[in-house]
C-alpha cells in the first residue's frame, strides 16, 4: 500500500502528460495538469501519515527508499505541483485564447511540465545516490524546455543558460558522488549497496575522511547550482524571469527544494565522521546567497527577478539554518522550506497574472494594481509582507527560528551579520512590489482580463491561507512530519 | 588489485594520458572540425579504457558500456553535432576565445598540475583499479570545464561538457570500476537527451539571433 | 478576579475580531456604525479587562496547546501591561465612537475598517503575550497592519512615501527587537517571558547590556525617540484622522511598553548607565521634537512632532526610574516609573482627541495648513471646546492631566540629588531640558490654536468650514478622560500604585497619598500638591468677575463701538501669521535648524507698498540628511558595485563556478597536508 502511495505521487503527474497529445486544447490540458497535481498531493499528504506511523519504505536495494525526510520533501513539492498546475490552468487558456501559444506549445508545455513534475517527485524517492542524480539532471533537461517554451529571444537566451550552467554544475556533482562511492570502498557491500543512502547513512562513521570531504565539497557545488546557491547562482534570474509564471513557480519553489534535499542528504552522511566541516562550508555558501540575493534586489526593476532573488535569498537562509545545525536550525530549516514554497508559488502565479494583463515584467509599468484588479493587488500586497518575513505568515515563524539558531551557536555574531541582510531584503524588494500594488492606475494599464479570473484567484487564495495558517500554528502531524525527519538524519 | 605494472594497467595509464592529451586538443583547436575530431577521438579511447577494465574485472555491464561509449560518444553525437553544424550552421570555424591560445595551454597545464597534487595517493587511501589514473581523470574534468569557460560559441561549450562527463566516466571507471548499471544508463540517457535538447535549443537561439555565439546572449542582465 | 479580567479581554479580541470580519458591511452607513460600535464595545471590555488586573496587580500565565520547537502559545495578564491595556481600550472606545462622523462607508472604508480592528488585536496580542514567539507575530502584525492603516488613501500625494517610511523603519527596529529577544532566550534557554525574567539575572552582563541597547534602539524606532523618529512627520499627517490617533495614541506608547517590559521584569535590576542612557536620549529627544513642533505649519505635522517630546518625556521618566533603582532608592525609582505609566495614558487621550479633531478640520476645511485656518472658534463651537480641552491638556496647564503627570515627573527628576552626584547631575540636566520642552510646548500650542482656531479665518477654506452635525461622542469620551483624570487624579494614583507595586516591590502609597486628596513625591517634605484643591480654586476664582457681572448687571450700560485705530474692517492679513509667531525660535536655534530663506518681493519699495511678497522657509531635515541618506547611499553603492557580476556574459558565470571547483580542488590538496 505504501509502494502504492509512493508510486502514485510521481505516476499521477506523469499520466498527465499523455492528456494534451490525445486531442485537447489548452483547457484539457490545464486541467490534466491540475488534476495530476492534486492526486499526487492527496498520495503524498496519506504516503507522509504511514512512513511518519512505520516504517520507512525501503525496496530494490534501496533503489526505492522513502522515509520521513523523504516524505516531508514530497509533500512540499507535491504541494508546488498542485498550485502550479492550477495555475496553468489560467495561464494556458489565456495565452491561447490571444493566439500566443500554439497548439504544438500547448502540448510540450502540458508534456514536459508533467515530467519535470514526475522527475522530481521520483528523485525525492530513491536512496541510490546515483540514480538521484541521473532524475535530478532529467529533471533539469525538462524544465529547460520548460524555460524556453514561450520562444521568445529572451527566454531562449535563458534556456541555454540555464542548461549550460546546470549541467556543468550537475556533473560536478556526478563527480562528487564519485568519491561518496569511493569513500565507501572499504565496506564490505555489495556495488549496488555501496551508493544507496540508507547504507551509507549506516556506516557513516566508517566512510574514509579525506576523500569524503571533496565528495561534500563537489556535491554542494553541483546541486548548489541547482539550489542556486551563490556564486553558482547566475542562471537563476534569467530562467525563473523568461519561463511562463506556473513553470517559474515549480523552478523556484520546487526545483530547489529538490537540489537541497540531495545536499541535506549527502551532508548528513558527512557529520559523524568530519564533524562541522559541512556546516562551516554550508554557512559560507549560505551567507554568501543571502548577501547576493539581497544586494541584487535593490534596484531590481524587473519583478520576476527580483521573485528570483528573492528565492536565492530563502535558499542561502535555508542553508544558513541547516550550517548553523542544532535542533532549532534545521528545523527551522525544513519549515521555511516548506513556507517559502508555497509563498513562491503564489507570488509567481500573481506575476503570471499581473504579466497577462499589463504584458510587461517591468514593475516601473505597473501601477495601481489594488484599483485595477484588486484580488490580484490584494495578493501580491500580502504575498510580498508572507515572503518577506512579516507575521502572521509562516515564513516569519521559520526565519525567527533559525535566526534563533545563528544567537545559539559559538559564532554568535554571525546573528548580526544576517539580521541586516535580512532587512535590507525587506526594504528592496517591498519597495518594487509595493510601488506596484499601490498609487492610481497608469495610463498602459488594463488590458483584457487573464481567461477566468475567478479559477486563477483559487490557488492564490488557498496558498495564502496555508501560509496564514501556518504563521499562527503548527499543526501536530507537520510537527511530527518535521522531527521525524530530523531524527532520520542524525 | 592486480600490480602496478601490469600490461592491464600500462595499456589503461596510455589510454588515460592520450585521453588527456585530446582534451588539451580540444583545448587548443580552431577549427569545428578538429574539435569534434578529438571529443570522437576522446571516446574511443574512453570506450577502449572501459573496455580494458571490462576485461579485468570480467564485468558484462561493463562491456556493454564500453559499446555504448564507442557508439554514442564516439560516432553517434561526433556525426550528428557535425551534421548539424554544417547544415543548419553553416560554418568551420570558432574563432571566439576567450583568452588567448597559449594562455588557455598553460592554465591546463596548471590545472593539470593540481589534479595530480590533490589526487595522489596519500589523499586516496583506500584500494584503486589504476593509482595513475586517477589524476588524469580530474584533470579532464577541469580541462572540460576551462573549454567551457573560454569558448564563445554555444556548440563549443556544449562539447566542453561532454569532455567534463568523458573525464567523469574515467574517474568512475578509474576509482570504483563502475557505477551500478541503472546508474550508467541513466546517466547516458541524460546525456543524449541533453545534447538533443541543446541542439534544439541552438537552432532556435541561430534562428532568432542569427547568431550561436554566447557574446550575443546579452540581453538579460543585473 | 483573573478569571473575570481573561474573560473580559476575551470578549475585546472576539470582538474586534468579530468587527474585522463583518468589515465589509461598512459599505453602508447603518453598517459601518455597527462595525464601528463594536469595535468600541470591544474597547470598553478591555478597558474593564485591564482596569482590573491593573487595580487588583494580579499576573497570571496560560499555555494554549503544546508547544513545539518554535515556540507555544503563551498568554499572560501583567500589571504593566494592564495599564497600557486600560488605554488602548480607551483609544478603540473613543475612534469607535468617532469613526461615523468621519468615514464615508463604501469598499474603501471597509477594507479600512477590517485592517483596523486586526491592528487592535494584534496591539492587544503584544500586551497579553507571555512568549517571545506570540510577542514577535503580534508586534509585527502590529506594524503591518498600521501599516495598510495608513495607506487608507494610496492615491494622495505623499501617502505611499510616509508610509513605506513607517514600515520600512518599523522592519528595522523589527529586527533590532528580534536580536535581543533572540539573544535573551539563547541565553536563558527558554521562550516564555516569566521565565526570561527569572532566569536572567544569572545571563552575562556584557550580554545582558547588549539585549538593553539592542531593545533600546529596536523599540525606540517604534516609540519615535530621537533620531528614530523620522517616520513620524511623515506617517502621521498622511494617515486618516483615527489612524493618526491610534498611531500615535496607541502604537507608539508600545513602543514605550517594550522598553519598560526590557528594562523592569525582563532584564530587572541593571547597573546604573542603562539609566543614564535612557535618560539623556529621552531629553534629547524631547527638546529635538518640541524645536521642530514649534516652527511647524502643518497642523498634523506639529501634533507628530509634539509626540515625539513626550515620549521623550515619557522615556527620560522610565530612564530616571531606572537610576533610582540602581541608586537604591526603591521608593524613588517605583515613583518614576508610575509617574512615566500616567504620562502615557494622559498624553494618549489628549493626543488622540487631538488628532481626531485635526482631521475634522482638515475635512472640513480642506487643508491642515495653519496658515489657512483661523476663526474656527465661531464657525465650529463645538470642535472648538473639545480641542481647546485637549491643548490645555496637552500644554500642561493646570488643572488638566498633563500638568499634574508632568508635576510628578519634575519632582522625582528634581529629587536627582538622593543618589550618587554624577548621575544626579544627569537628573538635573535632564529636569533642565524638560521644563525647557515644556515651556516651547506651551508656545507650540498657543501657536496652533491661536493660529488655527481663534481670530477670524485667512482663508476661503476656512471660512466654509461647518460642523458635521454628527455626534461628538468619541472626542467627549476623550475630553472626559481628560478631566477624569486630573480632577480624579489621587484614585489613579492608587490605582497606579498597584501597577507600580507589582512591577517593582514597593508600595507606594504612604510615600504618595498621605491624605485623600493630597500628592506627595514618594519623600516627606520635598513638594506637595492637590489637584482637587486647585481645581476649586481655580473655578472659585474664575467664579469672582462672573459674580462681577451678574451683580452689575442691571447697571445701565452704553454701546459703543470701540476705538480700533481707524480701520474700515478687519482683514484676515492683518493677524498674526504662524511663520511670524514663531520666529523668534527660529532666530535662536538657526543652528539645529539650518533654514533656507527665501523671500521674493514684487518690488523693492522700502515704505511697504511692494506688493506680494513670497517667504519660504525650508528646514535642513537634519537627521535624514546625516544619518539616513548616508545609510541608503552606501548600501545602493554597494548594489551598484556587485552589479556587474551579473553581467549577462554565459562565460563569466561559467568560471564563477569554475573557480569554484578549482578552489575545492586548491583546499581540498591543503588539507590532505
Amino acid at each position: 500500500m505504501t509502494l502504492t502511495l509512493a508510486i502514485l505521487t510521481w505516476a499521477l503527474p506523469l499520466a498527465s502528460a499523455i492528456v494534451p497529445w490525445v486531442g485537447t486544447r489548452a483547457r484539457g490540458t490545464g486541467i490534466a495538469v491540475a488534476a495530476g497535481g492534486a492526486g499526487s498531493l492527496a498520495a503524498a499528504i496519506t504516503l507522509a501519515a504511514r512512513i511518519v506511523s512505520g516504517h520507512p519504505l525501503k525496496l530494490l536495494g534501496g533503489l526505492v527508499y522513502v522515509d520521513s525526510l523523504s516524505a516531508f520533501f514530497v509533500v512540499t513539492v507535491a504541494l508546488v505541483v498542485t498550485l502550479a498546475g492550477w495555475g496553468s490552468y489560467s495561464y494556458l487558456r489565456a495565452e491561447e485564447e490571444r493566439g500566443e501559444l500554439s497548439p504544438l506549445q500547448v502540448r510540450l508545455y502540458g508534456t514536459f511540465f508533467a515530467a519535470f513534475a514526475a522527475l522530481m517527485l521520483a528523485a525525492l524517492q530513491t536512496g541510490n545516490l546515483g540514480l538521484l542524480w541521473v532524475l535530478v539532471e532529467a529533471s533539469t533537461l525538462a524544465s529547460a524546455v520548460l524555460v524556453a517554451l514561450e520562444a521568445r529571444a529572451t527566454s531562449l537566451e535563458a534556456a541555454w543558460k540555464y542548461i549550460i550552467i546546470s549541467s556543468f554544475g550537475v556533473t560536478i556533482a556526478l563527480v562528487g558522488t564519485l568519491f561518496v562511492y569511493y569513500s565507501a570502498t572499504s565496506l564490505h557491500l555489495s556495488p549496488d549497496q555501496r551508493l544507496t543512502w540508507p547504507a551509507l547513512f549506516a556506516h557513516a562513521s566508517v566512510l574514509q575522511a579525506p576523500s569524503l570531504r571533496l565528495a561534500f565539497l563537489l556535491v554542494l557545488i553541483g546541486y548548489g547550482t541547482k539550489v542556486g546557491l551563490a556564486p553558482m547562482h547566475t542562471w537563476l534570474p534569467d530562467a525563473h524571469s523568461e519561463a511562463p509564471s506556473p513553470a517559474s513557480a515549480m523552478l523556484s519553489a520546487a526545483l530547489l527544494n529538490t537540489g537541497m534535499y540531495a545536499i541535506i542528504r549527502i551532508q548528513a552522511l558527512t557529520t559523524p565522521e568530519l564533524g562541522r566541516y559541512a556546516n562551516d562550508v554550508l554557512l559560507i555558501f549560505g551567507f554568501a546567497s543571502v548577501l547576493i540575493g539581497a544586494l541584487f534586489m535593490i534596484g531590481c526593476e524587473n519583478f520576476k527577478r527580483l521573485f528570483a532573488y528573492s528565492s536565492i535569498e530563502h535558499m542561502g537562509l535555508i542553508a544558513v539554518g541547516l550550517g548553523f545545525g542544532g535542533v532549532i536550525g534545521i528545523y527551522g530549516a525544513l519549515l521555511l522550506t516548506l513556507n517559502h514554497a508555497i509563498g513562491k508559488s503564489v507570488l509567481f502565479l500573481t506575476s503570471g497574472e499581473v504579466v497577462l494583463r499589463y504584458r510587461t515584467r517591468d514593475a516601473s509599468e505597473v501601477r495601481g494594481l489594488l484599483q485595477v484588479a484588486p484580488l490580484t493587488g490584494l495578493v501580491l500586497l500580502l504575498g510580498t509582507l508572507a515572503i518577506l518575513g512579516s507575521p502572521p505568515f509562516g515564513v516569519f515563524l521559520s526565519e525567527f527560528t533559525i535566526v534563533r539558531a545563528s544567537f545559539a551557536g559559538q559564532a554568535s555574531w554571525l546573528g548580526f551579520v544576517l539580521l541586516p541582510l535580512l532587512v535590507v531584503a525587506f526594504v528592496a524588494f517591498a519597495r518594487t512590489t509595493l510601488g506596484m500594488v499601490f498609487g492610481s492606475r497608469q495610463g498602459r494599464a488594463a488590458g483584457l482580463a487573464s481567461g477566468s479570473p475567478l479559477v486563477g484567484a483559487v490557488p492564490l487564495v488557498a496558498g495564502l491561507g496555508l501560509l496564514l495558517v501556518l504563521g499562527v500554528w503548527i499543526p501536530g502531524g507537520l510537527n511530527e512530519l518535521i522531527l521525524h525527519s530530523m531524527r532520520s538524519i542524525t | 588489485m592486480t600490480q602496478a605494472t601490469s600490461p592491464d594497467t600500462i595499456l589503461l595509464n596510455l589510454a588515460s594520458v592520450l585521453i588527456l592529451l585530446c582534451a588539451f586538443a580540444c583545448l587548443g583547436s580552431k577549427l569545428f572540425d578538429r574539435y569534434l575530431g578529438y571529443y570522437a577521438l576522446q571516446s574511443v579511447l574512453l570506450s577502449a579504457a572501459a573496455a580494458i577494465v571490462a576485461e579485468k574485472l570480467d564485468s558484462p555491464a561493463l562491456w556493454a558500456l564500453a559499446v555504448l561509449t564507442l557508439l554514442i560518444k564516439g560516432l553517434g553525437i561526433p556525426v550528428a553535432t557535425r551534421r548539424y553544424l554544417v547544415a543548419r550552421l553553416s560554418l568551420k570555424r570558432d574563432a571566439a576565445i576567450t583568452l588567448g591560445l597559449s594562455t588557455s595551454l598553460i592554465i591546463g597545464a596548471g590545472l593539470t598540475a593540481l589534479a595530480y597534487f590533490a589526487m595522489r595517493p596519500a589523499t586516496l587511501p583506500g584500494p584503486l583499479l589504476d593509482t595513475a589514473a586517477v589524476p588524469l581523470a580530474m584533470a579532464v574534468v577541469l580541462l572540460g570545464g576551462l573549454c567551457m569557460v573560454v569558448r564563445r560559441h554555444t556548440i563549443a561549450q556544449l562539447l566542453g561538457w561532454l569532455i567534463v562527463e568523458n573525464g567523469a566516466f574515467l574517474g568512475a571507471i578509474t576509482l570504483v570500476a563502475t557505477f551500478p548499471f541503472i546508474v550508467e544508463a541513466g546517466i547516458f540517457l541524460d546525456l543524449v537527451a541533453g545534447v538533443l535538447i541543446m541542439l534544439a535549443l541552438v537552432s532556435g537561439l541561430a534562428q532568432r539571433l542569427a547568431s550561436a555565439s554566447a557574446s550575443d546572449l546579452r540581453r538579460l542582465k543585473g | 478576579m483573573t478569571g473575570v479580567a481573561a474573560i473580559l479581554l476575551l470578549c475585546a479580541a472576539v470582538l474586534w475580531l468579530a468587527a474585522a470580519s463583518f468589515a465589509f458591511l461598512a459599505r453602508t452607513r447603518a453598517g459601518l456604525a455597527a462595525c464601528a460600535a463594536t469595535s468600541a464595545l470591544g474597547g470598553t471590555a478591555a478597558v474593564a479587562g485591564g482596569g482590573i488586573v491593573a487595580l487588583h496587580g494580579t499576573e497570571a500565565s496560560r499555555t494554549i496547546g503544546a508547544g513545539n520547537v518554535v515556540g507555544a502559545v503563551t498568554l499572560q495578564l501583567s500589571p504593566l501591561a494592564a495599564a497600557f491595556i486600560v488605554l488602548l481600550g480607551l483609544i478603540a472606545l473613543a475612534i469607535g465612537l468617532f469613526a461615523p462622523r468621519y468615514h464615508r462607508p463604501g469598499s474603501g472604508s471597509a477594507f479600512y475598517f477590517c485592517v483596523y480592528n486586526v491592528a487592535l488585536l494584534a496591539s492587544l496580542g503584544v500586551l497579553v503575550a507571555g512568549n517571545v514567539v506570540v510577542f514577535l507575530v503580534a508586534w509585527e502584525s502590529m506594524t503591518v497592519f498600521s501599516y495598510l492603516l495608513i495607506m487608507r488613501h494610496h492615491q494622495w500625494r505623499g501617502v505611499m512615501a510616509g508610509g513605506f517610511l513607517f514600515l520600512a523603519l518599523g522592519e528595522a527596529g523589527f529586527a533590532l527587537i528580534v536580536a535581543a529577544f533572540a539573544i535573551l532566550s539563547v541565553k536563558t534557554g527558554t521562550l516564555d517571558l516569566a521565565a526570561m525574567a527569572a532566569r536572567s539575572h544569572a545571563v552575562p552582563g556584557a550580554w545582558r547590556s547588549t539585549v538593553f541597547v539592542l531593545a533600546l534602539i529596536g523599540f525606540g524606532f517604534k516609540a519615535g525617540l530621537v533620531p528614530l523618529h523620522i517616520w513620524l512627520p511623515e506617517a502621521h499627517p498622511v494617515a486618516p484622522a483615527d489612524g493618526s490617533g491610534f498611531l500615535s495614541g496607541l502604537v507608539i506608547k508600545l513602543g514605550v511598553y517594550g522598553i519598560m517590559l526590557f528594562a523592569f521584569q525582563l532584564l530587572a535590576g541593571g547597573p546604573m548607565w542603562w539609566g543614564v542612557l535612557a535618560t539623556v536620549i529621552g531629553a534629547v529627544t524631547a527638546v529635538v521634537g518640541v524645536l521642530y513642533a514649534v516652527i511647524e505649519e502643518d497642523f498634523k505635522r506639529l501634533l507628530a512632532f509634539h509626540s515625539v517630546e513626550n515620549i521623550g518625556i515619557i522615556v527620560t521618566a522610565t530612564g530616571a526610574a531606572m537610576m533610582f533603582r540602581a541608586g537604591h532608592q526603591p521608593a524613588l525609582g517605583a515613583y518614576m516609573l508610575l509617574a512615566a505609566i500616567y504620562h502615557t495614558v494622559n498624553h494618549g487621550t489628549y493626543k488622540t482627541l487631538l488628532f481626531l479633531e485635526a482631521g475634522v478640520v482638515e475635512h472640513a476645511t480642506g487643508t491642515r495648513d495653519l496658515d489657512r485656518l483661523g476663526g474656527l472658534a465661531r464657525l465650529m463651537p463645538r470642535t472648538s471646546v473639545v480641542t481647546l480641552i485637549g491643548t490645555l491638556g496637552i500644554a500642561g496647564l493646570p488643572p488638566l492631566n498633563g500638568f499634574v503627570s508632568e508635576w510628578l515627573i519634575f519632582q522625582g527628576l528634581f529629587q536627582g540629588f538622593r543618589i550618587q552626584p554624577l548621575a544626579g547631575v544627569v537628573l538635573v540636566l535632564a529636569g533642565a531640558a524638560l521644563a525647557l520642552s515644556g515651556g516651547l510646548a506651551v508656545m507650540a500650542f498657543a501657536h496652533a490654536y491661536g493660529i488655527g482656531f481663534l481670530g477670524i479665518p485667512r482663508s476661503r477654506a476656512a471660512a466654509q468650514a461647518r460642523e458635521t452635525g454628527q455626534p461628538l461622542a468619541g472626542a467627549a469620551v476623550l475630553a472626559g478622560a481628560c478631566v477624569a483624570l486630573s480632577l480624579g487624579a489621587p484614585a489613579v494614583l492608587i490605582a497606579l500604585g498597584q501597577v507600580a507595586r507589582a512591577v517593582t516591590g514597593v508600595q507606594l502609597r504612604p510615600v504618595l497619598l498621605p491624605g485623600k486628596l493630597t500628592i506627595i513625591p514618594a519623600h516627606l517634605n520635598f513638594a506637595a500638591f492637590s489637584p482637587t484643591y486647585l481645581a476649586v480654586f481655580l473655578v472659585g476664582v474664575s467664579a469672582v468677575p462672573l459674580l462681577i457681572y451678574l451683580v452689575g448687571r442691571g447697571a445701565r450700560t452704553r454701546t459703543v463701538p470701540v476705538w480700533d485705530g481707524g480701520m474700515l474692517r478687519f482683514r484676515p492679513r492683518m493677524q498674526y501669521t504662524g511663520a511670524a509667531f514663531a520666529n523668534p525660535i527660529k532666530v535662536t536655534f538657526g543652528r539645529l535648524y539650518q533654514p533656507e530663506f527665501h523671500v521674493e518681493r514684487a518690488s523693492d519699495d522700502p515704505a511697504g507698498r511692494s506688493g506680494p511678497v513670497r517667504y519660504d522657509f525650508h528646514v535642513l531635515p537634519l537627521f535624514q540628511r546625516y544619518l539616513y541618506d548616508p545609510v541608503v547611499a552606501a548600501v545602493r553603492s554597494l548594489a551598484r558595485f556587485v552589479r556587474p557580476l551579473q553581467s549577462g556574459d554565459v562565460n563569466l558565470y561559467l568560471l564563477y563556478i569554475f573557480l569554484v571547483v578549482v578552489i575545492a580542488y586548491l583546499f581540498y590538496l591543503i588539507q590532505s597536508y
